[in-house]
């Protein structure tokens, strides 16, 4: 079907849109943008994308392009158009990412002490020990509080019906979250009516958050800790978030050759002498935090850091080790997870997935093969993987003997479809497919603020959101009622 | 202040006034030596690169557009134009949230102007216009970071860098014309406005003392005037005041160590006439001076940035 001008071209069908339903009605969540959009010239909605732009470019919202000379900085591509959620959908996302992030840090805490839910043979002992994740030293460490993942990033998707899954958990250092506090300052400066209209949660305050979070994970005994945010360094490509959050915290951004420790506490090197630290938010991952404990090579790390750490002297956030927990294989298990933890049915639920050691699950998907996606769990990067739509009869049969040799090492997953929310595009309005990542903080206790990044694969057609392959962002509005 | 942010300011500033003092030697001098008879010109040629602690092996030779195309756009050359801009720059990267937008972002445009000037160029007329742009953006970026930053700790060391590295390039410049200035070797008038333009400070001069170019005078000027800010003096006073504001540092004992370099410079100087300095030998006093510029900088290296652990634990 066809809209009315100016969404004419406006592509409706295949995917869940986010502003019209499939009568191509207008959701109410989205009236008073709807409106302002009928009413806005184009040349005026050009005005403003300039102006939004060059915004970003000035504030020097950046990340940076490996492989070029020097690492060259690009702005990153932020639509003008905000997606927009329901507070009931926000609760029923929260409720759901509250659940999920509760079991998989009981279930970190279980393999790293006791190993119980290994025993029970609720999940494979050899998926975890030999998951390239999974870290040894960590086994019997007491974390402050028990909690090992502090800050978490998970990727949301909506599938055609517009129901909300998981599609990944990133508990190791996820990134993004600098662009969704700088994206929200520059859209309320474009569309301030509008803002208002429509009764936006604030996110303003996921800086004080995530300070009280990490101030909440010091060692015990420390009133007032001293907190500090370790990064790699200017080259990499989230620097500019961490200097960001650095600022916005009040925190000293430091790099491993500023940190040096001595009996087993560590200290930064400031001008008027060393100084003690004590919640080390890092923004480093486990390989390169300390040469002695881990990668050799590395020169980004704190030699002795690993050690100050076991000891208690210092807090990591996020605790080392807490790849095992979003690693690919385990994925599937997490509903099991959660119910083996919690005793509660998964409130999201993830994409589908087959494990293939299953028995059933095996012969459905085996049965299914070119309509799946299959995956070998120990590769990333698209090794090892079957595109059941894409390949031929012969790769499918070969397929089907390496998974009937190996079942163990595969898990499927049905062809995926992202939701579309208006984006605007050349001069004019389409849709767009996209996902969005909550930022998930654990200190005290559980908080998300309202919204997150909602990532834009901005190539038409194109599934991919990821900033390095032509995905931007948008503002999410989480409203209030 | 983390210690490698000190660090990084302080070398930033470094950079930039070696920078500042290549373009200024150049273009001091290309223009006198359009004037000077061929031996001046080679004489001439030899003192710059001696001022800027011989980067050049000159003993082959070197021709006017030679000198020129190393000291401005090679790389490789240690105190070139675009040597130094890079170096600043990589400095002021590392502590882009200590600096203000409009210090980065004057620097950044420096670098891409200085970048793009090439050989062709300079085959196409004297980089006369070039480096008054040059030292034009770079007196813009001192004007930046004097009026948009808190003159705080980061301040300071940005400060402590610009003046140290301007007592040691004016004492190296002096020591590149001892000879000639104690009438031991032969120099006319024309090269010595062009000295006293190396240092911006012809007019200056002039109005302390008329156009009676005399050399003791210019050494007066340079290395004892307490109100030029490219005299010695004048730098050492800055230094004296910018350290007695920083911080105890790692070490309480090493920052003794710090002002009792500072003071011993400046009070020297201070209190130095022109006569003894060249009866105690010229060259003797500025060997000093480069000396002193030396322990001040290794003093607040020990004090500040690479401190041992043991003994600066806090209690």
């Amino acid at each position: 079907m066809t809209l009315k001008p100016p969404f004419q071209n406006y592509e409706l069908a295949g995917a869940f849109d986010e502003m019209f339903d499939a009568a191509g009605n207008v959701r109410p969540e989205y009236q008073h943008l709807h409106e302002l959009l009928l009413e806005l010239p184009a040349d005026e909605l050009r005005r403003l994308k300039h102006e939004s732009d060059s915004s970003f470019l000035n504030q020097g919202i950046t990340f940076t392009v490996y492989g070029r000379e020097e690492g060259t900085e690009r702005i990153f591509p932020h639509d003008l158009l905000p997606r927009i959620v329901t507070r009931q959908e926000w609760e029923h996302i929260e409720k759901g990412l509250k659940q999920r992030i509760t079991a998989l840090n009981l279930f970190l805490e279980d393999i790293y002490h006791d190993g119980r839910i290994l025993s029970e043979g609720v999940v494979p002992r050899e998926l975890v020990y030999t998951c390239k994740y999974f870290r040894r030293q960590m086994k019997e460490m007491q974390v402050p509080r028990g909690v090992y993942i502090c800050v978490t990033g998970t990727d949301l998707i909506r599938d055609v019906d517009g129901r909300w899954l998981v599609l990944e958990d990133n508990l190791r250092v996820p990134s993004g979250v600098s662009y969704m506090l700088t994206g929200r300052q520059v859209i309320k400066r474009i569309f301030p009516k509008v803002f208002r209209q429509s009764g936006v949660q604030p996110i303003e305050d996921y800086p004080q958050e995530l300070l009280a979070s990490l101030r909440a994970l010091a060692p015990d005994g420390k009133d007032d800790p001293t907190v500090v945010l370790l990064t790699p360094g200017v080259y990499n490509s989230a620097y500019f978030e961490h200097t960001y959050l650095a600022r916005q915290m009040g925190v000293e951004l430091v790099e491993g050759r500023d940190l040096t420790v001595h009996d087993n506490v560590v200290y930064m090197r400031t001008t008027a002498g060393l100084r003690r630290v004590d919640v080390i938010y890092r923004r480093v991952d486990d390989d390169f935090v300390d040469p002695i404990a881990f990668r050799r090579d590395s020169i980004l790390g704190v030699p002795g850091l690993f050690n100050a750490y076991r000891a208690g002297n210092v807090t990591l956030a996020n605790a080392i080790g807490t790849g095992i927990a979003d690693d690919k294989a385990l994925y599937a298990y997490v509903p099991r997870i959660i119910k083996y933890y919690l005793g509660e049915e998964p409130v999201l639920d993830n994409v589908d997935t087959h494990i293939l050691a299953d028995e059933p699950s095996r012969k459905y998907v085996l049965e299914n093969l070119s309509k799946m996606v299959v995956k070998a769990v120990g590769e990333s990067g698209g090794y090892g993987m079957l595109i059941g739509p894409h390949a031929s009869a012969k790769e499918i049969e070969e397929f089907r003997e390496k998974i009937l040799a190996d079942p163990r090492n595969y898990i499927a997953q049905p062809t995926l479809m992202l939701s579309r929310a208006p984006c605007f595009v050349d001069g004019a309005f389409d849709s767009r497919h996209v996902d969005l990542r909550p930022y998930i903080l654990y200190g005290e206790k559980i908080t998300i603020v309202p919204g997150g990044l909602t990532r834009v694969a901005l190539r038409k057609g194109s599934l991919v959101v990821n900033s390095s392959q032509g995905g931007g962002s948008k503002d999410t509005w989480v409203l209030e009622d | 202040m983390l210690s490698r942010v000190a660090d990084s300011l302080y070398w930033m500033a470094r950079y930039l006034e070696r920078a500042e003092n290549t373009t200024r030697m150049i273009d001091a001098n290309i223009q006198t030596m359009l004037e000077l008879k061929p031996q001046a010109v080679e004489r001439q040629l030899r003192r710059i690169n001696r001022s800027l602690e011989s980067p050049l092996d000159v003993s082959g030779g070197i021709t006017v557009p030679e000198l020129e195309a190393a000291l401005i756009f090679d790389a490789r050359t240690p105190a070139s134009i675009i040597s130094c801009v890079m170096q600043a720059r990589e400095n002021a990267r590392q502590v882009r949230e200590q600096i203000s937008s409009e210090m980065w972002s004057g620097l950044n445009g420096l670098y891409h102007f200085v970048k793009q000037y090439d050989r062709e160029d300079l085959e196409q007329e004297l980089p006369l216009d070039f480096l008054s742009e040059v030292r034009r953006k770079i007196s813009l970026f001192k004007g930046e970071m004097d009026s948009t930053m808190s003159h705080g700790e980061e301040w300071r060391f940005l400060q402590i860098g610009r003046h140290l590295e301007r007592a040691e390039a004016m004492a190296s410049m002096l020591r590149a014309h001892c000879g000639e200035l104690c009438g031991e070797a032969e120099i006319d008038d024309l090269e010595l406005l062009a000295l006293l333009r190396s240092a911006n400070a012809f007019e200056a001069y002039l109005k302390r003392y008329t156009a009676a170019i005399e050399a003791g005078k210019i050494i007066e000027f340079l290395l004892l005037n307490g109100e030029h800010p490219y005299s010695v003096h004048y730098a050492a006073r800055r230094l004296e005041e910018d350290v007695a504001s920083l911080p105890e540092g790692g070490l309480r004992r090493k920052r003794t160590q710090v002002e009792r370099v500072v003071g011993r410079f400046a009070a020297t100087l201070a209190f130095s006439s022109v006569d003894e300095i060249l009866t105690g030998g010229l060259d003797a006093t500025l060997q000093s001076i480069e000396w002193q510029c030396g322990q001040l900088h290794a003093a607040l290296h020990d004090t500040y940035i690479d401190y041992p652990i043991e003994g600066s634990l806090p209690a």
